[in-house]
């Protein structure tokens, strides 16, 4: 029932099997080398697509769509019913002790909290020793992918695009590329065509688009330090983020 | 396909060459298109390495051909 619903496999047991009956028959029967060598180039190509197949989820897309939306539509009713308008920041797993997480302060400061202990496992925490100093802490979607995914690495931009193309093009495959580069004290991170679309809403503004989000959240735990996203700017067939480490 | 085309449209007729050069081909489109998803990368990974094996024997049996002077395969 699995095999029938992946085409690549499909594609693969079809390629796999047809290249190698051309080449055998080719190579027994005909004698006929550029015939065998098409078989098998036909069993490599079968071989690609199976292993291909492996990369396509189980859940389907709209589904995991649904998911997603309806979990950032929680966050969203929150944010407004809260009237949250300052940044979020995206801690390391370090300071929230497990996963990497996003710390939502609740009252608007001109400089972003930076928590220097460990933060309780709670939804509303006090991360400084103000009154004022209490915020939502929250897990975004880059906080699974980057408790997965990265691992504590040089801040040089090289090892940053690293860690983040292997997550974004090649597990998530949420964009085509991306590349890092660093700038005073910000961190440019630019998704060539990001699957994820952006939109106007108000959780945006504070808390970054889902791409956007992820991204911190992956810097974050790589830099092992707390994040905030300063500017977010979408062109046609690119994203630019800016982060700026607290 | 292309690769088969133009050497056969040469009269090439030696299986190793078409063979080299599939698995060049194989090298240089994984090495393009990667990183791929973890799980594709693992098979992806076991059969360049089973092509790699596969290029170091024709490799190793035309390198004795020329040495010893006879044919091996």
């Amino acid at each position: 029932m699995t095999l029938t619903k992946n085409s690549y496999t499909m594609l693969g047991l079809g390629l796999t099997l047809a290249g190698s009956m051309l080449s055998s028959v080719s190579h027994i029967i005909l004698h006929s080398t550029p015939l065998t060598a098409l078989g098998i180039s036909t069993i490599i190509l079968g071989v690609a697509s199976l292993a291909l197949s492996r990369s396509q989820t189980k859940i389907p897309p709209e589904t995991s769509e649904i998911l997603l939306e309806s979990s950032l539509n929680n966050i969203s009713d929150l944010i407004e019913e809260l009237g949250i308008t300052s940044k979020t920041v995206y801690l390391p797993s370090s300071l929230t002790g497990g996963k990497p997480q996003a710390l939502i302060p609740l009252h608007t400061n001109p400089h972003p909290p930076k928590p220097q202990s460990l933060l309780p496992k709670r939804f509303i925490v006090k991360y400084g020793p103000n009154p004022e100093d209490m915020g939502l802490l929250i897990t975004t979607p880059g906080s699974t992918i980057a408790s997965k995914s990265i691992s504590r690495t040089n801040p040089a931009p090289a090892d940053l695009e690293a860690a983040l193309s292997s997550v974004l093009t090649g597990t998530l495959d949420l964009a085509d590329a991306v590349t890092v580069s660093t700038a005073s004290e910000k961190i440019i991170v630019e998704v060539s065509n990001p699957r994820l679309k952006h939109k106007s809403i108000q959780m945006y503004e504070c808390l970054g688009s889902p791409l956007a989000s992820i991204v911190a959240s992956m810097i974050a735990e790589a830099l092992d330090k707390p994040v905030i996203i300063d500017r977010e700017t979408h062109e046609k067939h690119k994203s630019i983020i800016d982060l700026k480490p607290v | 396909m292309l690769t088969t085309v133009t050497f056969s449209a040469y009269g090439q007729s030696s299986l190793d060459l078409y063979v080299s050069l599939y698995i060049l081909e194989y090298f240089i489109l994984t090495l393009l298109h990667s990183p791929f998803n973890p799980r594709t990368q693992k098979i992806m990974d076991i059969t360049g390495y089973v092509l790699f094996a596969i290029f170091i024997i024709i490799v190793t049996l035309k390198v004795l051909e020329i040495l010893v002077g006879v044919r091996l395969s």
